[in-house]
């Protein structure tokens, strides 16, 4: 007996038949028992048919990153999203970065974690305007989230550079788009300079990279030179850019950085950098 | 790389397709898995059924189509199939112009449907 409507017809076309003058709809489950016990095709099965497409699954994700970009840059804002591995130094050099300037600056920060808010209390101790984003299970911050926050936390007018400091981790952040207007990617001389041939979307998407804590350097065996040529490797050509948090060398070019325009963005507002 | 979450999100396309194009069963899906995507082959094999269970994909047959990396020079205008996700450099004029064209992406190739 056929499952789906409890007729006995073992006659493949006498059964579609019948199923057609009734009406049948059918759910079809690939198992279902025929007392006549012999396999055939389901009798009532109408041929699939084909549906060519080349659908990204992270489609959607890239249509809301396209739209936060629409928006960045219809408010003239720019939008850095900030990448590295865990402890690499991302939430000090932003701290050092707030310290540098007035409020008034222009700098809004999103900062990205599973879990806790001790980032955002941070830079917010800092003087930075801040959100944290809790994202719970996932292991990256995705363009919905930054989405939510462009309509109720960055103010066009106000707000001139928006950092997204993203969740520690090399991999993921490189996938998903946030709408961010340049990818910056963070390595701090203890994680070891073979990192950018480990990790090569990362590095190569970075429009600017920068090595961290070199305040460490004296104490370890980096090797500057084999860091820069495996980064060449996959990056001939993005800036790099050597600082230490904690001693503040190298941070005048990363202000500088910072600072940029383009021509078509609201720069930092110049008068209201504290201090060298 | 995160192989349930994505089929799931997969599994939420397809019901928007569903709407959109009429069908209310999958029969059989194609998915291309670009060969740097950091999508596992096996993995999502083995995420597939839980994944689909009780959506449109539930008992679709999953056939995957690795896409290998191509990249495309803008010096010269020729693609390139790198073996090595580190290689930038153009296969015909050595230039480090190019841009990834395929190979990153997970994508659904083809719908089987009823």
């Amino acid at each position: 007996m056929c499952r789906d409507c409890g007729c006995q017809e073992a006659s493949a076309e006498r059964h579609a038949q019948l199923h057609q003058e009734h009406g049948h709809e059918h759910k079809h489950e690939h198992e279902h028992e025929h007392e006549h016990g012999h396999e055939h095709p389901h009798p009532h099965a109408v041929a699939p048919r084909r549906i060519a497409l080349e659908l990204s699954v992270l489609a959607r994700n890239n249509q809301l990153a396209a739209q936060n970009r629409q928006w960045l840059e219809r408010h003239q804002i720019r939008a850095l999203n900030l990448i590295s591995a865990p402890g690499s130094g991302k939430t000090l050099l932003l701290e050092r970065t707030a310290a540098q300037l007035r409020p008034s600056a222009g700098l809004a920060i999103l900062t990205g974690d599973q879990e806790r808010d001790f980032d955002a209390q941070r830079l917010r101790r800092a003087g930075a305007e801040v959100r944290q984003i809790n994202t719970h299970s996932a292991c990256h911050l995705d363009a919905a989230m930054v989405k939510r926050e462009l309509e109720t936390f960055v103010r066009p007018g106000e707000h001139r550079l928006l950092i997204v400091e993203n969740v520690g981790n090399l991999v993921c952040p490189a996938a998903f788009d946030l709408g961010e207007s340049e990818k910056v990617a963070l390595l701090s001389v203890t994680e070891g300079e073979d990192k950018p041939a480990k990790y090569p979307l990362l590095f190569r998407e970075a429009s600017l990279i920068v090595l961290t804590k070199i305040d460490l350097l004296p104490h370890l065996d980096f090797s500057v030179e084999l860091f820069t040529q495996h980064l060449r490797r996959v990056n001939p050509s993005a800036p790099l850019l050597m600082l230490s948090a904690r001693s503040g060398e190298g941070l005048p070019a990363w202000l500088d950085f910072l600072r940029r325009s383009d021509g078509k963005y609201l720069a930092l507002d110049q008068t209201q950098v504290a201090g060298p | 790389m995160h192989e349930l979450s994505l089929l799931k999100a997969l599994g939420e396309q397809v019901a928007e397709l569903a709407q959109q194009q009429g069908f209310s069963r999958v029969v059989a899906i194609r998915l291309g898995v670009g060969e740097r995507s950091g999508v596992e082959p096996d993995c999502v094999h083995f995420c597939f059924a839980e994944a689909a269970a009780g959506t449109l994909l539930a008992g679709a047959r999953l056939e995957l189509e690795v896409l290998p990396l191509e990249l495309l020079c803008a010096a010269c205008g020729q693609p390139s199939f790198p073996h090595d996700a580190a290689d930038i450099f153009c296969a015909h004029c050595g230039s480090p112009t190019t841009r990834t064209v395929r190979g990153h992406e997970l994508c659904i190739l083809e719908l089987d449907v009823n």
